[in-house]
């Protein structure tokens, strides 16, 4: 029985997505400030802002735990905002805990699709959050909520709007910076006031606005303009618009609260126009534009089937006159289709970030990711395959081809290693160059394991370099000798050729020793990957999407149950239908392999059918490609082979579509149509 | 390079015959084209395979002579070298053309057969030009008609 209720449960995918997202928006964050030791402005508030809306989706979703822990974190961010949590000395050990925390998140959003999924005990991460806060607050001190002092009081009580903004620590002369950002809100603001006042020659002013933050006055209906004014100022870390807590309480000038920039608020232009990001654009499930582009490439079959009959019987003028507009347009619906799946490979960088970070800390090493080309976009599937190769080759870089610090240093090398991953798309192709500037790859060390494993098929003075350096993609080959948690078993680079032959594509290895290695990922540009069952049949391997394939039985199993129609032909009675019973091989002319069939029973979306095989092999996602246009439009219909996939080893298997597959085997009479399958 | 009336053509050998393309029409010479063969393919057909992101069709000159046998594409001919695949684009289609052993450059200038009364290519198939040379004669393939001849099937 699943942890969650109905209602949770259909909101569940949406909260994954939303969750994931901001902990991916968390990680950029944090990747960044801690290459830069410094967590400020911005960052602090949008850090803020995703523990905000994590512990509320959480509660929403009856994970309290998690939503405990997001609150923790969003009280820790309130206080960093406001420049009176813990001073944040130790950086380090915040991100750590930040990172953990993210982990953690992640790891529990993994299981919540389980059948038995349970929270799992936050203790851990909630002691590890509370000894970082006590530790930071033993050298500082928490801040708290502030009380309004009386001259506060009354300068809030005066008419008009409020803005209170914080500087970030450690900016100095506050006042002067006050004074500046009042200069310009001046020509927005002809009466604004500020407190303190008389910035330009208060010797106070600094330490108190350095304290309280500098409150502003503005007239009334001016406060959205003068936010936006101020919020890009120099060191301003937070322009928030005061609001009543009690409107009714205003005129008494009592209690303000903050309204974040970037939150909602009454009257503010951000909550009655919301960001550009969320007006602008939906997120949508991708199995949703699977089925789309699936159904824009049927119909485009079709429409080029029609269009053949229509010019076969010579009605060339219909065919010239509506299918050719109607085929304009379908090609128009399927680049729309294709295009709304194109992601920039942007989007995995931050993650790439993460995996360099993990590993350098693991291995002391130092070294920069470097991105170039990175608006490139391909399909959102590729996108993904790529994340999962690069990580692979990021790891490996680091671990067998950046040298350590030291090393480098004597090498004359800068001691901070560099990977660089430059994307570009040529055609309908896309290709990452994904390069170390490592000790680089010993061709000898890598002849002598190739040797060793006896991997050449043919006289070894003939291989190339190119060759050599491809055995690095066998599996189990490895020149490193001591096994850890990144490599040395010899399935990293094996994992990155499967995941471009899978993805369509393929790969290129290029090294110089002492100068680095660059691996170069070729990738389709847009795919569709469909989820389906393999099986083999007469020396031959096939696909059907899963969806089609009922179950499958031994023969043996439903032998009984095969009988032979009037026609001669066989068919099967099972749960009351009588259905037509296919050797595949036999369609095909093939030499069945096996006497020992399975029988995989199929449901197209209008015929049902057994169809015999020698092996069902599993289920698999497989890439899934349209038959090359030569082989011609009734290649299709005369075969029941809808296209073609593209399996893990680069391999193809033709695709069936259960529909078309048994028409082409058993064609439906207008009789049979009517018959209701009776046999004798 | 193109000069005057002269040009360079990738040729590949035939039976009794040099078959030609245009160097413009060529994509890509492969040797390590892994092709699969599909059941109810014409015999013209020896498989297709995967070639940059696309699915290719993959052909043979004729079914007995030109081409190398079907059963050692992708492999290696007797003398022990990789079956080249010359991946072409006709303008309507992208597919593969099998050959035996490595093809060549030769140069052809105003050396065109105009008087062909028998045709040198096999079925399907479609000439644009024949030369001869010194050593050879060249018939340049007509890949356009040729690809759409060989998809009407």
């Amino acid at each position: 029985m699943s942890y969650f209720d109905e209602d949770s449960q259909a909101m569940l995918d949406v909260f994954l997505l939303e969750t994931g997202q901001l902990l991916e928006k968390l990680e950029e964050i944090l990747i960044e400030a801690e290459k830069n030791n410094s967590l400020e402005g911005e960052d602090i508030n949008t850090i803020f802002r995703i523990m905000h809306t994590v512990k509320s989706s959480a509660a929403m979703m009856g994970l309290d735990s998690l939503s405990d822990v997001a609150h923790r974190l969003e009280d820790l961010f309130s206080e960093l905002r406001d420049g009176s949590g813990p001073p944040g000395g130790n950086k380090r050990q915040l991100f750590e805990v930040l990172f953990e925390v993210a982990d953690f998140i992640r790891d529990e959003m993994g299981r919540m699709r389980d059948e038995n999924y349970e929270p799992s005990n936050m203790d851990r991460i909630q002691e590890r959050i509370a000894d970082y806060l006590t530790e930071e607050n033993s050298g500082g001190g928490s801040g708290g909520e502030q009380e309004e002092t009386p001259e506060e009081r009354a300068f809030l009580s005066r008419e008009g709007d409020f803005l209170h903004i914080r500087f970030e620590p450690g900016c100095r002369m506050e006042n002067i910076r006050a004074f500046m950002l009042m200069r310009r809100l001046k020509s927005i603001c002809p009466e604004v006031e500020t407190l303190p006042a008389r910035l330009e020659n208060n010797p106070e002013a600094a330490e108190q606005i350095k304290q309280r933050g500098l409150l502003i006055r503005v007239e009334p209906g001016k406060a959205k303009a003068a936010q936006e004014a101020l919020c890009g100022g120099a060191f301003v870390l937070s322009c928030e618009k005061l609001t009543p807590e009690w409107p009714e309480q205003k005129e008494q000038g009592q209690q303000y609260k903050d309204v974040p920039s970037g939150e909602a608020a009454e009257g503010d232009s951000r909550a009655s126009s919301p960001p550009f990001q969320e007006s602008e654009f939906v997120d949508v499930r991708v199995d949703r534009l699977d089925e789309l582009q699936y159904l824009s490439g049927e119909l485009l079959v079709m429409m080029s089937s029609f269009s053949n009959e229509l010019q076969l019987k010579g009605q060339e003028e219909l065919e010239e006159k509506y299918c050719r507009p109607v085929r304009q347009y379908l090609d128009e619906l399927g680049n729309t289709v294709l295009n709304m799946r194109m992601v920039p490979i942007s989007r995995i960088l931050p993650k790439l970030r993460r995996v360099l970070r993990d590993i350098c800390r693991d291995q002391q090493k130092e070294v920069e990711l470097e991105a170039a080309g990175q608006d490139t976009e391909a399909d959102k599937n590729i996108v993904d395959q790529l994340y999962e190769a690069a990580m692979h080759i990021v790891r490996n870089s680091v671990d067998h081809g950046i040298e350590p610090p030291g090393e480098r240093r004597r090498l004359g090398k800068p001691e901070k290693g560099t990977v660089q991953l430059a994307a570009q798309s040529r055609g309908d192709e896309l290709v990452v160059r994904i390069s170390d500037d490592g000790r680089g790859m010993d061709i000898e060390s890598l002849r002598e394991r190739a040797r060793e494993k006896h991997l050449f098929t043919r006289p070894e003075e003939e291989y190339t370099e190119e060759e050599i350096l491809d055995f690095c993609t066998v599996p189990g080959f490895t020149t490193n000798d001591e096994v850890n948690k990144y490599s040395g078993r010899g399935v990293g680079m094996d994992i990155v050729k499967k995941l471009a032959l899978r993805a369509g594509g393929h790969l290129k290895i290029e090294s110089a020793k002492g100068k680095g290695t660059s691996v170069i990922i070729y990738l389709p540009l847009t795919h569709t990957i469909v989820e389906n069952i393999l099986f083999k049949s007469g020396g031959h391997l096939f696909s059907m999407p899963f969806y089609q394939a009922e179950r499958f039985f031994e023969y043996g199993e439903i032998s009984q149950n095969i009988h032979t129609d009037h026609q001669g032909a066989k068919v099967l009675v099972y749960e009351d239908k009588v259905v037509p019973v296919i050797d595949v091989a036999k369609v095909y002319g093939l030499e069945a392999e096996s006497t020992e069939k399975v029988v995989l029973y199929v449901k197209g979306s209008k015929r049902e059918a057994c169809l015999l095989a020698d092996e069902v092999l599993g289920r698999e996602k497989l890439l899934q490609k349209l038959l090359p246009k030569m082989l011609g439009a009734k290649f299709r219909s005369r075969t029941g082979m809808n296209g073609c996939c593209v399996m893990g080893d680069g391999g193809i298997c033709m695709a069936l579509d259960a529909d078309s597959f048994i028409q082409c085997a058993v064609p439906e009479t207008a009789d049979e149509e009517e018959s209701d399958g009776k046999w004798e | 390079m193109e000069n005057g009336n002269s040009k360079e053509l990738l040729c590949f050998a035939g039976k009794g015959v040099t078959y030609a393309v245009e160097f413009s029409e060529v994509i890509e010479i492969c040797t390590h084209i892994k092709a699969e063969k599909i059941p109810c393919l014409p015999e013209y057909f020896c498989g297709i395979c995967h070639y940059k992101g696309n699915i290719i069709s993959i052909v043979a000159m004729d079914k007995s002579g030109a081409v190398p046998a079907k059963d050692t594409l992708g492999g290696q001919d007797k003398g022990g070298h990789d079956n080249v695949v010359i991946v072409v684009d006709s303008g309507q289609y992208q597919f593969g053309i099998s050959i035996q052993g490595e093809p060549w450059i030769s140069t052809v200038d105003g050396n065109k057969i105009e008087d062909i009364r028998e045709s040198l290519v096999p079925d399907k198939w479609k000439e644009k030009a024949v030369y001869r040379t010194e050593s050879e004669v060249i018939c340049q393939l007509d890949l356009a008609k040729s690809s759409e001849a060989l998809a009407s099937q």
